[in-house]
């Protein structure tokens, strides 16, 4: 297809070579060896997939290494592969404000016998992680170890089923049941207290009306 | 106050709040902000833990405009992606489809003709000014200066008429599409877009009088919601939000896109993060986005304005009714569309927000494997809690407004 595409107009892009993205490759191979799995380059891009034990000290490195300085974390994100073992990507893109060197890290996960995958949060080298990962537990239902507060970020608090998993369907009739996620369907009754309350405890008891103040307080 | 359990750095969840509630409950008091608050840009909701006045925890809740636009997108071909993208940032939707159609590209390996690449940068900065002047229009609005919005909203609605120009559509416009431009630029875009720019540096200076050097403004925002330079690239801030902690980064600098190294232009920086440095650095920012738009029309070739490969962009009308092969191109390319080499690219653009990335993974097939979106505002919006700890409730306002979220973009 990239053949096809270079007509007249349309010329192939160069492929830069990156000597920063070269020197993250060294330091990885340098310092985790065995870990770093394997090394992709397509379109000037540079991607390391990591064993997944490896990746949160990798991460640590690769901020703390005074030549490259990977101070921005831009974005966490999965991708779904059902046929494949292990099953799930977890994609790192990180970013050097003061050197400009970028890197894809990657991460493989999951599969038949493993279907709540569980990963190390980066959170503790960047807070920025935070929101990523809550996205991937709430849209791909990857579950990240070492913080205490994953919920659902995006999708109501009571959905079933985690929706940019290739095996959720897009619309229609085969969507996992309960219909729609666990919500109740609009020609049904909502359940006692639904829609009245704003405050809940985790064990799902109702609150005191916290904005009206008993005599006693006064 | 004892509050010594609640200095905890993760995001806190409604229980969390409530629970902080109970321990200091003669202080303390939970609030809903939002989700209907005008004032929130749309549909956030923040759960704010107030004593007194002043914010002790804010926590926001996103997800009520959650559209499902990956997912979606996994299920169209690339060209017809394209239109799923302007309703993310719906402030900027020309920024949203050139970011995609860069990473369209990208994946294919083309390269899109010099009219189109300069037209594309002089567009993009219209847009970046247009969403700017709501950004203005709005965060004055909601401190209480109501005749910028009026003004600010005049000026949008030229470039709007712009817009409307090139492509038929004000606001939805899909006019940057993979492979060039959806079509050529029109007659009359040129004295069009040159009235502009010899109109808008006058009305910018008169929103510079207007706010500016102006007591209430000053006394609402400087100081107002202060975030730390390290903190700002902690949370993975990028943007006016970012540069106004003093980081200088930009990626139409750091990592020059779609010829942006041809032009000249600034990056304003600030140095306190408070509001007033984020409200200085978008009203720079439009400046140089004025020279930019004027070296672009200077040098705007003439040519074609999409690549010649009509396995990618769709052949003239005139020609499908009287070729065979164009007709056949018609017909590929609206049923099944083309496909790009297997492989993944993230590709970062510069929009009004702040970096916008696309992260695009092909399987070979006619359609996206995958779609993901790093939202500027997304990364944004995690900061917000950090920046009104210890503020008041009043200056939750205005920080909303300093970091210009839209809500379309956050939940996707």
């Amino acid at each position: 297809m990239a053949d096809q595409t270079q007509l007249e107009n349309a010329r192939p892009l160069a492929t830069p070579v990156n000597p920063l993205a070269e020197a993250t490759v060294a330091l990885l191979t340098d310092r985790f060896g065995a870990s770093v799995r394997s090394v992709v380059e397509h379109r000037g891009e540079t991607t390391v997939v990591l064993a997944p034990t490896a990746l949160v000290e990798a991460c640590q490195a690769l901020r703390d290494a005074p030549t490259l300085r990977y101070s921005l974390l831009e974005d966490i994100t999965a991708v779904d592969w059902p046929e494949r073992e292990p099953r799930y990507d977890i994609v790192y893109q990180l970013v050097s404000i003061e050197t400009r060197a970028s890197i894809r890290l990657k991460v493989q996960i999951g599969g038949e016998d493993d279907p709540d995958p569980e990963i190390a949060s980066v959170m503790g080298v960047w807070p920025a992680a935070n929101w990523f990962e809550l996205e991937l537990f709430d849209l791909f239902g990857i579950r990240f170890t070492g913080r205490d507060d994953l919920r659902r970020l995006l999708m109501p608090s009571d959905w079933a089923g985690h929706p940019l998993r290739k095996d959720y369907p897009l619309t229609g009739f085969a969507l996992p049941d309960p219909h729609w996620g666990g919500q109740t369907p609009l020609d049904q009754p909502l359940p006692p207290g639904i829609g009245q309350l704003t405050l809940r405890t985790s064990d799902g008891s109702e609150q005191p009306n916290l904005n009206r103040r008993s005599e006693d307080d006064r | 106050m004892q509050l010594e359990d609640s200095a905890r750095p993760t995001a806190l969840d409604v229980e969390e709040s409530v629970r902080l509630d109970e321990r200091t409950r003669r202080d303390t008091m939970t609030i809903n902000m939002g989700p209907q608050h005008p004032s929130t840009h749309g549909v956030l909701r923040l759960i704010l833990t107030l004593d007194g006045e002043t914010i002790i925890k804010a926590v926001p809740d996103i997800g009520y405009l959650h559209t499902g636009i990956e997912k979606t997108a996994e299920a169209k071909s690339y060209f017809k992606a394209l239109v799923l993208t302007d309703r993310m940032d719906y402030l900027a939707p020309l920024a949203n489809n050139y970011g995609y159609s860069l990473a369209v590209e990208k994946l294919l390996g083309i390269d899109v003709p010099a009219r189109a690449r300069v037209a594309r940068v002089a567009l993009v900065e219209l847009q970046r000014i247009a969403s700017h002047l709501v950004w203005l229009a709005s965060s004055a609005l909601d401190l209480g200066a109501q005749s910028v919005f009026l003004y600010c909203f005049r000026e949008r609605e030229l470039i709007l008429d712009i817009f409307e120009l090139c492509s038929g559509v004000r606001m939805m416009t899909s006019y940057i599409m993979p492979g060039g431009l959806q079509a050529d630029l029109p007659p009359g875009f040129d004295a069009k877009v040159r009235a502009f720019l010899d109109l808008f540096p006058k009305r910018l200076s008169e929103y510079h009088d207007l706010l500016t050097n102006n007591r209430l403004w000053i006394d609402r925002t400087k100081g107002i919601a202060p975030i730390s330079a390290a903190d700002a690239v902690a949370f993975g801030c990028s943007g006016p939000t970012l540069r106004g902690s003093g980081v200088v980064y930009d990626v139409r600098k750091a990592f020059p896109y779609g010829g942006y190294e041809q032009f000249d232009f600034d990056i304003p920086v600030g140095s306190n993060g408070d509001v007033y440095d984020r409200y200085l650095i978008r009203m720079l920012e439009m400046e140089q986005s004025l020279r930019i738009i004027r070296q672009a029309m200077d040098a705007l070739p003439e040519g074609p304005w999409q690549v010649a490969d009509h396995k990618i962009v769709p052949p003239p009308k005139y020609e499908v009714s009287s070729n065979m092969e164009a007709l056949i191109h018609h017909f590929k390319l609206y049923t099944e569309g083309y496909r790009p080499p297997a492989g993944e690219v993230y590709v970062r653009t510069e929009s009004p927000k702040g970096e916008l990335g696309f992260y695009m993974v092909s399987d070979g097939s006619a359609k996206p494997y995958r779609m993901h979106v790093r939202a500027p505002s997304f990364a944004n919006l995690q900061a917000l809690p950090k920046m009104v700890e210890g503020m008041l409730l009043a200056d939750v306002v205005a920080a909303i407004g300093s970091i210009d979220i839209v809500l379309g973009e956050v939940d996707r």
